[in-house]
């Protein structure tokens, strides 16, 4: 069940007013959400049912026995096998087919092929969403931040929540379950608020993403070769664009739809490209899987504690790592490597330069933020080639064929400027930049709030390309 | 019409669910009824097809249906360029 769809927004209207009418009874209400959440996810493919219920009484059952026992081996052993079960089910699901295909065309080139069966498996939708979210759970109850879900329909309800189900963000069980357990809540949700996140969110993906991805990136990458250099250089950038404003419309819509069923998320992007350190670029993209890596990740690895060489490989492992989990294909371990790459060398350059502007050069310090932006967004750019590339051999080819300015810019139209413009714009939405409008909009009756809504929504509808392309995230 | 009121004021989300979704569905009765003829051809596409047709003759006869197709046109009309892909 996509977003922007008419079956999801008749699918909501139930879920919206009975979950408005069970608000009261805390336990009708979470049943009723897991049941909802369940038929989401159960619409795509319902087979796959079975395994969120089967993550979810696993991960529930240990962080309960890690709850009751105070022997630390006991509790460690727990942890470890739940996390070798979480991982497990990713691994099978998601990454099977690729280490079976990788080990065999590494013993191939020994002239040896090994008996390992290829089976072909479906991947279940948003499996790494919700196996990351079970993970931080367990492992924040090891930790002794967080008690244990008061039930295992809490634990449900938390895992299977449909908003943030099948692309994130990634909520923290931490962040969650106190919102459970502080219901029935009598208080009106914040509709200002989320009527505009789901508005813009819509117009990104149903407008931009659309666009972006129909005229400007789809055509180059599907036959790179037809291309001269200044068309692959827009479809890159128009990629860019393209993935910020899916990925943040899937957020903001989550984000928003959530509001209206009286839970609150984080906020998930805060204009990623506006960034003048590849530091700073990760603490504004997909924010909740950066920390996520950070908290579970790269801090447990030593972080930066441990002198330059050792924060080297920890930055290194936690983003092959990180680009492994958008994908099995060697192109998303590129991507994550060239990102640790870049983090290395610009903690390199920090501390030859020790981090700071002399007093003389102060007024320097705008330029270098001009500069250090254009570097970042190009250095992100160029990692976005191996990210959606058909084959690594393809990215390749394009990036030599990025030198190739002789042929024509059939993609320079004033139309397609004026989009790739409105996908970087649109960035300052993010990061509460709108809370003026959402105050203005809950001064306003709901009734007209919601004719308000209804009126900007047809906009949309009608600005955007026919048909609904799936989220770029609902892959991973 | 104080009646609406009193219930508005008991019950804002439900009206304004109630609104939002009658006024999305006959300012849009015109492209889900393009979008119920596109359906494959059997239940799911009759049933659709004979829910929204009703609903968008009266947007039509009303003139509603006018701000989306206006929109629609003069995006036609402003990516003529684009819809050549």
């Amino acid at each position: 069940m996509l977003f922007p769809t008419t079956v999801f927004a008749v699918f909501f209207a139930i879920v919206f007013l009975g979950a408005r009418a069970l608000r009261r009874h805390t336990l009708h209400w979470q049943w009723f959400m897991l049941v909802a959440s369940y038929v989401f996810y159960g619409w795509w493919d319902w087979r796959f049912l079975g395994l969120i219920g089967f993550c979810t009484v696993v991960n529930h059952l240990a962080a309960c026995l890690m709850a009751r026992t105070q022997s630390p081996v006991y509790r460690k052993w727990l942890i470890g096998g739940v996390i070798v079960i979480d991982l497990g089910v990713l691994g099978f699901f998601k990454y099977y087919g690729f280490f079976v295909q990788s080990a065999l065309a590494l013993f191939g080139t020994l002239g040896w092929i090994p008996p390992l069966p290829l089976i072909q498996i479906v991947l279940p939708v948003g499996i790494s969403f919700f196996t990351f979210q079970a993970m931080s759970y367990v492992i924040d109850v090891y930790r002794k931040e967080i008690p244990p879900a008061q039930s295992l329909l809490a634990f449900g309800t938390y895992l299977a929540f449909f908003p943030q189900l099948v692309a994130g963000p990634i909520v923290r069980a931490s962040l969650f379950l106190p919102q459970l357990a502080a219901r029935p809540d009598e208080s009106q949700p914040d509709t200002g608020r989320a009527l505009v996140l789901i508005l813009v969110g819509l117009f990104k993906k149903t407008v931009l993403a659309n666009m972006l991805a129909q005229y400007v990136v789809d055509p180059v990458f599907a036959f790179p070769t037809a291309y001269g250099g200044g068309d692959i250089l827009l479809s890159v950038y128009g990629y860019a664009l393209q993935i910020y404003c899916d990925f943040s419309a899937y957020s903001d819509i989550a984000i928003g739809v959530a509001l209206l069923l009286g839970i609150r998320f984080p906020d998930n992007f805060n204009a990623p490209y506006f960034a003048t350190s590849f530091r700073g670029f990760w603490r504004r993209w997909h924010i909740s899987l950066s920390t996520w890596l950070r908290d579970y990740l790269y801090i447990p690895l030593g972080g930066s504690r441990q002198g330059g060489r050792k924060t080297a490989r920890n930055l290194m492992i936690t983003f092959l790592l990180g680009g492994l989990w958008h994908g099995a294909h060697w192109r998303f371990v590129m991507w994550g490597a060239l990102h640790g790459f870049y983090l290395i060398m610009e903690r390199q350059l920090g501390r030859l330069t020790g981090g700071g502007f002399p007093a003389g050069v102060r007024w320097l310090r705008p330029l270098v933020a001009i500069l250090g932006g254009f570097v970042v967004f190009h250095g992100v750019c160029f990692s976005w080639i191996f990210f959606r590339a058909e084959t690594f051999g393809d990215g390749i080819m394009m990036i030599k064929r990025l030198g190739d300015w002789g042929s024509a810019f059939s993609l320079w139209q004033l139309p397609l400027l004026i989009v790739l413009a409105a996908g970087f714009a649109i960035q300052f939405f993010d990061g509460g930049r709108l809370a003026p409008l959402h105050r203005w909009m809950n001064a306003r009756p709901v009734w007209v709030q919601s004719a308000l809504a209804s009126i900007v929504l047809t906009i949309i509808l009608g600005l955007g390309p026919q048909g609904v392309a799936p989220f770029i995230y609902f892959q991973f | 019409m104080r009646k609406l009121a009193a219930i508005e004021a008991r019950h804002p989300l439900v009206v304004g669910t109630l609104v939002f979704y009658v006024l999305v569905l006959l300012l849009n009765a015109g492209g889900l009824r393009k979008q119920a003829e596109l359906m494959p051809y059997g239940t799911m596409r009759s049933v659709c097809v004979a829910t929204i047709s009703p609903v968008a003759r009266v947007s039509d006869r009303l003139g509603i249906t006018l701000l989306r197709k206006s929109i629609e046109e003069w995006v036609n009309e402003h990516t003529g360029g684009l819809n050549e892909y």
